[in-house]
């Protein structure tokens, strides 16, 4: 049978059909969908975990056990899971485990962009990389065999467009493997105290990885017609076989450990090998350092951002972009903005309106960073912004008190936050947190967490209390504020600003797109033109069913959904309801 | 086969629209393979999806300048991803115009003329009310298989092929709505070729 699949669905597929029990992992652009996917086959239990290094834990922890595991993750999640990663190669495995890392070149919807091949290397695991979905499912089933037959993790690593790609998958049958029994296994399992008994089979495993890396068929020569060979994995494989037809290619399934001798052999018959890799010369370093001299690689390809088959085309070639018209029409960006009735919007209203320093995290909520907010003062990675807020505060002291701010999703507080928190509360900072709290993992496209009480399956079970657990950190003042209530908000963030110990205000009210949201009844606001004065105070929400071409506004009945804010803000009392 | 480009702003249907194309693609025996973006790149920022069928698919991507179809749900949309059309090459273009929202002192003015420069760079553009065309046919969110049943009109894709896609993929309960939003599209390509 075949189906058109991406490659997250089709890693889904391939866990279901080699008989995976059990996955867990934390939502992260490209590789949410595993998991969702994942979730609706009943034979695995799945989970959405608090954080990448819990749910790696739990998965070496399952694999020990006997099961067989599959843990997925975007590039940065693995950074979080790389303190368990780094040990998972002297431990082993007892059911195969297979670790999902989705890098996104080109940073469509990250704060970095990072090449994870490295981690394979770095933690002497062996890597698949997969360049379309067939592989993407095809390779999980290899990745569980090779991981229990040489006693290893073994990383699969992809990349935006193989996630999110789509293309015919021949599917499989579904083979049945029990969970092996249990057995305690201290000198393997206990790593700190077996640690140096533990370092020569990783080398020596390592060496047995390069034996079998010679041999897999998944590293494969395909012949071509013409002088060039190409040494390429991943999706650059793709991209690579559509714009140079004529080229001989070395393209490897298995791209760490390498094949030495079947590179080297390769190498020798081509006057000039090109080495097509997105991002980092992973590839074409380590060939090199073996003395290959005819290679050409990251001279000619960038490694900054995406590749595509334009980009590969024309560095091989030489040849410019084909058309341009920028130069000869304006084409007006068009950058993502918040949406209608978005429960941000009220909480960077106010943060604006009070001028604070504003540190940021991971959601959609980065977005208050650029116009009309302008409010954001940093944002790194997951639960930074707790962190930031107390080291501005102890660098600025008396110049900024009471005029710091952290802002964090609820997920994210969950997944990074809460250890920050008790920093502030034990080091005695005066800290002001917001929790906004909107229910959901928004950005990714609204996954279960703690906080909302449902799991991965939809079923319930017990759901986080913010203001005891703040309270149980040793935060006392915990208050929630509704974000659409522009003054209840300012008030009660301004009473956290001012007092001096630790606060948290927690902005509580649920995503404007989640679909219990969405078919909610709700009023529509209208802008009586008599009324208004043109002040375009209303214009700072960004709204994006505001029509703002004219002297005055036009609210778009159809997209409106009656937050209100815009109302609040109206001094002219023009921004009305529709009867 | 074909190399097809579908653009738009995020909520418009873009990526529903070249599930619908690469699903039709195989069921007439093509090789199909498709490209979007998911997460913040989203939030009523630009999308573009690439679709592309064959004997034998490579890459997801479609080469600049190779691109024979282009379906732009919206106007701006069209000259975004322009570039990537080849000469004499195809651009359905809904005529909807969706403000970018700007924060500059003196924001600047919606591109006007986009079909007369298009048209001028050598491009077959075909321009349809795909939204009022919805509208009509039940749901205004349905322009995305409207500009779909023109682009059946020019790619070599059966007819039989579009019907049961159609049928297969969309809950049932829209089913008729699409139907008539893709009939609408049909006749109107009819129209302009008239």
């Amino acid at each position: 049978m075949k189906a058109l699949l991406s490659g997250n669905e089709a890693i889904a597929r391939g866990a279901y059909e080699s008989s995976v029990h059990f996955a867990a992992a934390y939502p992260g652009t490209p590789s949410t969908e595993i998991l969702e996917n994942i979730a609706r086959y009943k034979e695995i239990r799945s989970e959405w975990s608090t954080n990448e290094k819990v749910a790696l834990d739990i998965a070496v922890g399952a694999s020990y056990a006997g099961a067989r595991v599959l843990v997925a993750m975007k590039h940065v999640g693995l950074n979080v899971a790389s303190d368990p990663f780094m040990v998972t190669a002297f431990a082993g495995v007892t059911g195969g485990l297979v670790i999902v890392a989705a890098d996104d070149p080109g940073m469509h919807s990250s704060q970095n962009e990072q090449d994870s091949r490295y981690f394979a290397r770095f933690g002497k695991v062996p890597m698949l990389e997969p360049s379309d979905s067939q592989e993407a499912k095809d390779f999980v089933g290899i990745a569980l065999k090779l991981s229990e037959e040489f006693d290893i993790p073994v990383l699969l690593r992809t990349t935006t467009r193989v996630s999110h790609g789509k293309c015919v998958v021949e599917l499989g049958q579904r083979t049945e493997v029990p969970v092996a029994p249990y057995e305690k296994n201290a000198r393997r399992h206990v790593v700190p105290i077996y640690g140096k008994l533990l370092r020569p089979g990783v080398e020596e495993r390592m060496k047995r990885l390069e034996a079998f890396s010679e041999t897999f068929p998944e590293n494969r020569i395909e012949e071509g017609t013409g002088k060039i060979g190409v040494i390429t994995s991943g999706i650059a494989y793709q991209y690579a076989r559509e714009v140079l037809p004529e080229a001989s290619f070395l393209k490897l399934g298995l791209p760490f450990p390498l094949p030495r001798k079947k590179i080297l052999d390769f190498v020798k018959r081509f006057e000039k090998v090109y080495v097509i890799e997105e991002l980092e010369p992973f590839l074409e370093e380590q060939i090199r350092s073996w003395g290959v001299t005819n290679l050409t690689g990251k001279e000619v390809i960038t490694n900054i951002g995406e590749l595509s088959p334009g980009i590969v085309e024309a560095s091989v070639r030489g040849t410019p972009p084909v058309q341009d018209f920028s130069n000869e029409i304006d084409i007006l960006p068009r950058p993502p903005v918040m949406c209608a009735g978005c429960p941000h919007l009220g909480v960077f209203h106010v943060l604006r309106k009070l001028k604070l320093a504003v540190t940021g995290d991971i959601g959609c909520y980065t977005l208050g960073t650029l116009p009309p907010f302008n409010a954001m003062h940093t944002t790194s990675c997951m639960g930074s912004s707790i962190g930031h807020a107390f080291g501005i505060e102890i660098a600025q002291g008396e110049n900024l008190k009471g005029k710091v701010v952290g802002i964090i999703g609820d997920s994210t507080f969950l997944h990074a936050g809460m250890p920050a928190l008790l920093d502030v509360v034990y080091n005695k900072g005066i800290t002001t947190v917001i929790i906004a709290d909107n229910k959901t993992t928004g950005m990714t496209g609204h996954q279960e967490h703690p906080g909302t009480g449902r799991t991965i399956t939809g079923e319930t079970t017990t759901r986080v209390n913010y203001e005891k657990l703040c309270k149980a950190l040793g935060v006392r003042f915990v208050r929630k504020a509704d974000p659409h209530n522009l003054k209840l908000f300012e008030e009660t963030l301004k009473e956290a600003l001012a007092i001096e110990e630790p606060a948290v205000v927690i902005s509580e009210r649920a995503c404007a797109m989640l679909p219990t949201v969405r078919k909610r009844r709700h009023p529509i606001y209208t802008v009586d033109w008599e009324k208004c004065n043109a002040c375009k105070l209303c214009y700072r929400f960004s709204c994006p069913c505001m029509d703002r071409r004219g002297e005055k506004p036009i609210i778009d009945p159809d997209t409106c959904v009656g937050c209100s804010l815009c109302a609040q803000v109206c001094n002219a009392e023009a921004i009305v309801l529709v009867e | 086969m074909a190399n097809i480009i579908v653009a738009g702003v995020g909520g418009q249907g873009v990526l529903l629209a070249t599930d619908l194309i690469a699903t039709a693609a195989v069921s007439a025996g093509y090789d199909a393979k498709k490209s979007e973006v998911h997460g913040v790149a989203q939030r009523g920022g630009s999308v573009v999806s690439h679709v592309r069928y064959a004997k034998k698919v490579r890459s997801p991507l479609c080469v600049p300048g190779k691109v024979d179809l282009l379906i732009a749900l919206e106007r701006l949309e069209a000259l975004r991803s322009a570039h990537f059309v080849k000469r004499e090459g195809t651009i359905i273009v809904n005529s909807k115009e969706v403000e970018p929202i700007q924060f500059l002192d003196e924001p600047k003015p919606y591109p006007i003329g986009v079909e007369e420069f298009l048209k001028n760079k050598g491009f077959r553009v075909l321009e349809v009310d795909a939204s009022g065309l919805a509208k009509k046919a039940g749901d205004a969110r349905a322009a995305n298989v409207v500009v779909l049943g023109l682009a059946s009109r020019v790619l070599d894709i059966e007819e039989q092929h579009w019907s049961q896609t159609l049928s297969q993929t969309l809950p049932k309960k829209l089913l008729k709505l699409n139907q008539k939003a893709f009939a609408q599209g049909q006749s109107a390509f009819s129209a302009q070729k008239g």
